[in-house]
């Protein structure tokens, strides 16, 4: 199986001196959903900005689908970002056709069965609308396109459990094709859900890396236990 | 044949349809050359991951209880006699393990064979076996 993202030693510290990344390698497989988790502050946002390119590494080498991502950035990725804001003023189906007409193999008509299957409200201003119903927005952008990468950064944030269980669908659907799901968030039990892979960061460092199988297999805990175990005792 | 998944258990997702699958074809639910679902049928039916099925199937064939056929997928294979005398050793080391429990309730061993051929006989009266 061919890797997708390959990361070697990479290390971000940013301006204010904090070191978010120290020196992280792991890579991932084409077809596979592959999970970033870790307390916040572990340095997920920054990995998967520095995988998308739109953050320079301070050292280190990545590779995104066979090319170096910073900083022209990933063409054949999709991506759902943590801070879910988009410009406030303009309305919902204006954003789309905006989006739509920039974002690379988009498909209306996706977006709108996308939509309809999360229950979007969709005549209103961004402004307007609950954190739930802009994650709804961002998940239906994403998977409206059609790419290799899918990256989705707290994909279930402000959603209703019965919503939350459609993107996971979702997510299950699209590897289906050969795609490949990269997913952040610290909700472990939605996580443990759907993947096969995933990488446990811990203040710029990597815990574990492996696949889901064989952390279960291993520990004979699930993974919050294992979670749990890993930064017991300490600021969460 | 209906497949329950427990996603928070420590017992790996996989294992568990494997288990399902395995129980289904040694209780002859399922029998020889009966035809299972794709992989994407199966993931898509219980809202699973795909690659969590391929891996089942992937460890049901390894283990001598399906087969794959190019064009035809996958069918249930006659597993060994083998097999099934593996399985029915798990159950007994189930069983083991409660009448361990009960022997710690300062039970006698007459007490104990009591009330384990009471649940036999209504087992088999009620007609659930």
């Amino acid at each position: 199986m061919m890797d997708v993202i390959e990361a070697k030693g990479l290390s971000k510290v940013y301006k204010n001196g904090v070191k978010a990344l120290k020196g992280v390698s792991f890579s991932i497989r084409s077809g596979r959903i592959f999970a970033l988790l870790g307390p916040n502050g572990a340095g997920k946002t920054t990995t998967l900005k520095c995988l998308l390119g739109t953050l320079k590494p301070t050292s280190g080498e990545i590779l995104t689908l066979g090319k170096q991502p910073f900083p022209d950035g990933v063409k054949d990725a999709s991506f759902v970002p943590e801070e879910k804001s988009l410009y406030d003023w303009i309305k919902v189906p204006k954003m789309v056709k905006i989006f739509g007409s920039f974002a690379p193999n988009f498909s209306f008509e996706r977006f709108e069965k996308l939509a309809k299957r999360l229950g979007l409200t969709m005549d209103r201003k961004i402004g307007e609308l609950s954190q739930g119903n802009r994650t709804k927005l961002y998940v239906s952008l994403a998977f409206a396109q059609d790419v290799k990468l899918y990256v989705l950064d707290e994909p279930t944030w402000g959603l209703d459990p019965l919503i939350r269980k459609e993107v996971l669908n979702l997510v299950n659907e699209n590897v289906v094709g050969g795609k490949t799901v990269l997913y952040s968030s610290h909700i472990l039990s939605e996580v443990e859900e759907v993947c096969d892979d995933l990488i446990i960061l811990k203040e710029g460092n990597i815990m574990y890396n492996g696949t889901l199988d064989n952390l279960k297999e291993k520990n004979g805990t699930n993974l919050s236990e294992t979670f749990l175990d890993m930064f017991r005792g300490e600021k969460r | 044949m209906h497949i329950s998944l427990d996603y928070h258990s420590d017992v790996p997702v996989y294992k568990q349809i494997v288990r399902t699958i395995e129980d289904a074809i040694l209780s002859s639910e399922l029998k020889k050359d009966d035809g299972l679902p794709s992989v994407r049928k199966l993931a898509f039916d219980i809202k699973a991951n795909p690659n969590t099925i391929a891996k089942a199937y992937f460890v049901l064939q390894s283990k001598g209880y399906v087969y794959s056929k190019p064009g035809i997928g996958y069918r249930v294979a006659s597993p060994s006699k083998r097999s099934f005398e593996e399985r029915l050793e798990e159950l007994d080391k189930t069983l083991e393990r409660i009448v361990i429990k009960m022997s710690r309730f300062s039970l006698s061993k007459e007490e104990i064979k009591k009330r384990t051929s009471e649940i036999v006989e209504k087992v088999f009266d009620d007609g659930c076996n």
